[in-house]
């Protein structure tokens, strides 16, 4: 790996920190501070940045979406555009852009639902070809008040001073060579200072080879004439009506904003500050390959503790020596705890709160509300609550959708609230909590609830409840989770295809969670409840086809005998009577792809019964093994995803053995004969 | 067997596989394990042996006599396997590790596509001792979606 590629491998990395920033930045011009120039200003700079280092690793179309994005910023700030709906929603679009190329180029999975990067660019171009307006009122040759609108607040204060303490002001216009224009540059800051202040400096995008540079400088009038002696030969002095660009007196400004001799330039041609620079004191960042490593050495150690204790077990049989076998269990036991320790600090690595994803939900609902036009607030809870980063990955987009669901299904519209003597912006509320090993997460509104008689009647409609039945609410509410199913009648641009809910609940069951959906007083709300980490599972060992496997506890219900005696049989599947609900019965050899074994008569054999998201299925094994905790590993990343198999451990006697992926036994693929493997 | 221009070889790691000698050229070979419990995977095409633990992780373990369309091994054997392929290891099949043939132990009899960055492996060489079958990690692991039957 080249030290260019290990760059660009970590600035890719890094830009994921950059959009997060991006997107916070953008969430909150949304949110009405679309005049604060802070907000502008970093946004701007981040654009900037951004749009400068992927030139340099030679990502174009990155380059290009940021340059975009940068134009959209540039105008807002120089106020020569308002935020529009259509600005804003273009500039969220270009952050999903931007993450679609970034996850390209870093190997990720692409879901294609942002704009192309030249679409993108070309819808930019467009809103600003028809929003921004030429600066007015300025006078034609003084350049100070457009420049002026370029700088930080902080730069704008400290011209500001420099007027209330009756200095000139005058701006210095240099060509720069793109490249190598570092010591020209230091030359001419270098003359300024010999006889005043360099306030703030903005340079204009480089143009064949070469950049404007203006540098807003304050001194006495009468060596302006000599800067032009000592500066860089193409430097232009141009004198500024200062005190028409600030006619308010400057405020009592802090020291140090007053301008001085010697203060350094605060806005040098330098890459943008990183965004998240402060959020990341203290930090380390490490690749998610190497702690997966880690864990995986971790559960090496945890294999050798296992078979030590059944070494242990056989010598401490043979020693008489009672106080021996008591000091040596308590060694045993206190390696146990020192590994249990190390095990949760390495998963403890992995974690990442919930920020990030809480923040992108804002967005969602500002989205929604304006597809839908109602209007709609989010309150959220729990943002520093943490799980397993494959988790918070697996959960952004089930709970974009429930959000996205709770404002479209479940508020009414203004008008409604207030007639039903509510408050006529509604409530979507998000919250996590966590108890250690499962992690509560509720989404919930303060809309109308449930609408059971629509449900009903659509359900009548479409035969999936008979025309005299009247099934009871649980029945219904199940309803709405099914493939297909919606009360709308026709689909709208945020719902109504009865594609979401069902597939919402699939990605919690494959995180081994479950989700119910709750009536409320006021409201729905939807609780789900995962496992806060995914890298070490509570599992039982099963046996089928003379082979062992391992299920994840969180989708066992509870392990039975079977007679061939108890079998119904319906739709040609045999099905079990448990709790007065036909369960359907599959063995686990048969959907290995391997012979059953010839059990011969009326024994009983065992059996797993295993529920997920409201679902029962009883798995026949040949054998029972007994609960543990198991360290979860991938089949590698030589190997494609294989249905049925959700990863591998490893034994203490060094044998791989496969975890079964529950959600696919439900719904399994027509079983491979072992002679058709060739 | 056409003789084409001879190339100059790299320095081959050779192991013997149900009679049958091959060899990965030693920069393509990462360990040469002791003999390892593999794991079948249910769904999977035949030339995927199953999964093995090394180094604390999982990797595949394939069987190149499928590639050749030759009969494979029973699944679930103790094996030994040599661990190929960077940066995703997998592991390939062998009945008995042999010894390493330098350039000058070898004939190239059968010149070989040059790989990027190398000089030409040759497909099948000539030593002393008999014929070496040349293997490929990326050619062993081919089409690693080919690996999953495919749903019906």
């Amino acid at each position: 790996v080249s030290e260019l590629d290990r760059l660009r491998a970590e600035f890719l990395a890094e830009t994921e920190e950059t959009l997060e920033q991006f997107q916070q930045d953008v969430n909150r011009l949304g949110d009405g501070a679309e005049h604060d120039p802070d907000v502008l200003d970093r946004a701007f700079r981040t654009a900037h940045s951004l749009k400068g280092v992927c030139g340099m690793f030679g990502l174009a179309e990155m380059t290009s979406v940021s340059h975009a994005l940068e134009n959209v910023f540039d105008a807002l700030r120089a106020e020569r555009t308002e935020l529009t709906a259509e600005l804003l929603d273009l500039l969220f679009q270009g952050i999903d852009t931007l993450h679609e190329v970034l996850a390209r180029e870093t190997g990720r999975a692409v879901n294609g639902d942002a704009l192309p990067p030249e679409e993108l660019i070309a819808r930019v171009d467009a809103a600003l070809a028809h929003t921004v307006r030429e600066p007015e009122g300025l006078a034609a040759d003084d350049p100070l008040p457009a420049v002026l609108r370029l700088m930080s607040p902080s730069e704008r204060e400290s011209v500001r001073a420099a007027v209330g303490a009756r200095r000139r002001v005058a701006i210095v216009e240099a060509m720069f060579p793109e490249e190598g224009f570092e010591d020209p540059f230091r030359a001419l800051l270098d003359s300024i200072r010999s006889w005043g202040s360099v306030h703030g400096t903005v340079s204009d995008p480089p143009a064949d080879g070469s950049f404007r540079l203006r540098c807003v400088v304050s001194g006495t009038e009468e060596l302006f004439p000599l800067l032009k002696a000592v500066g860089p030969h193409r430097a232009e002095v141009i004198p500024c009506d200062a005190e028409r660009a600030f006619p308010e007196p400057a405020p009592a400004a802090p020291p140090s904003l007053a301008a001085a001799p010697g203060v350094p330039p605060e806005s040098a041609p330098q890459p943008a500050r990183a965004p998240s620079a402060a959020a990341r004191e203290g930090t380390l960042r490490i690749r998610v390959e190497r702690v997966d490593r880690l864990l995986s050495e971790l559960g090496d150690l945890i294999h050798a503790k296992m078979s030590l204790d059944a070494a242990a077990a056989a010598v401490l049989d043979l020693t008489p020596d009672r106080l021996k076998r008591t000091e040596f269990n308590q060694s045993l036991r206190n390696l146990d705890r020192r590994i249990r320790m190390l095990q949760e600090n390495i998963l403890r690595v992995r974690m990442v709160g919930l920020r990030t994803l809480f923040q992108k939900l804002e967005r969602t609902v500002r989205e929604a509300c304006r597809v839908t036009g109602k209007q709609a607030r989010l309150v959220t809870r729990g943002e520093d609550v943490e799980l397993d980063k494959s988790i918070v990955e697996a959960l952004t987009e089930p709970l974009v959708h429930l959000v996205r669901n709770a404002v479209d299904h479940g508020l009414e519209d203004r008008a409604t609230r207030v007639r039903a003597g509510k408050d006529g912006v509604g409530t979507v509320f998000v919250s996590a909590s966590t108890d250690g090993g499962r992690t509560t997460l509720e989404v919930g509104d303060d809309g109308g609830g449930l609408d059971f008689e629509r449900i009903l009647l659509k359900a009548r409609k479409v035969g999936l409840v008979k025309a005299d039945d009247t099934p009871p609410h649980a029945v219904l509410r199940d309803l709405v989770f099914r493939a297909g199913f919606t009360v709308r009648d026709e689909a709208g641009e945020l719902s109504g295809r009865g594609v979401g809910l069902d597939a919402v609940r699939e990605a919690v069951a494959d995180l081994g969670g479950v989700l119910a959906l709750e009536e409320r007083s006021v409201g729905t709300l939807v609780r789900m409840r995962i496992p806060t980490t995914l890298a070490v599972a509570q599992a039982l060992r099963v046996e089928a086809a003379g082979r062992p496997y391992f299920l994840p506890l969180t989708s066992v219900a509870r392990v039975i005998q079977v007679a061939p005696r108890d079998l119904d049989a319906a739709d040609e599947e045999a099905v079990l009577v448990l709790d007065g609900r036909a369960v359907p019965v599959r063995s686990l050899a048969r959907l290995l792809g391997a012979e059953e074994p010839a059990t011969g008569g009326p024994a009983r054999r065992p059996a797993v019964v295993l529920g997920l998201a409201g679902r029962r299925l009883v798995l026949l094994v040949d054998r029972l093994g007994s609960q543990r905790e198991i360290v979860v590993r991938s089949l590698g990343r030589a190997l494609p995803p294989i249905p049925g198999v959700a990863g591998s451990t490893e034994l203490e006697d060094g044998r791989t053995v496969l975890i079964l992926d529950p959600a696919a036994l439900f719904d399994p693929d027509p079983p491979v004969p072992a002679e058709a493997r060739s | 067997v056409t003789p084409a221009t001879p190339a100059p070889p790299e320095a081959l790691v050779t192991f013997t596989l149900a009679g049958t000698r091959y060899a990965f050229a030693v920069a393509d070979v990462v360990e040469v394990t002791a003999v390892v419990p593999v794991t079948p995977v249910p769904g999977t095409a035949a030339r995927l042996v199953g999964v093995t633990a090394w180094r604390g992780r999982t990797i595949p373990v394939l069987d190149p006599r499928r590639n050749l369309k030759r009969e494979g091994p029973e699944p679930d054997v103790l094996s030994r396997i040599l661990v190929v392929g960077r940066p995703s290891p997998f592991g390939v099949l062998m009945d008995a590790p042999g010894r390493v043939l330098r350039p000058a132990d070898l004939r190239p009899i059968q010149s070989g596509e040059p790989a990027e960055g190398r000089g030409s492996v040759p497909k099948l060489a000539s030593a002393a001792d008999g014929l070496v079958r040349l293997l490929d990690p990326e050619a062993v692991l081919g089409d690693v979606r080919t690996l999953v039957k495919e749903r019906r």
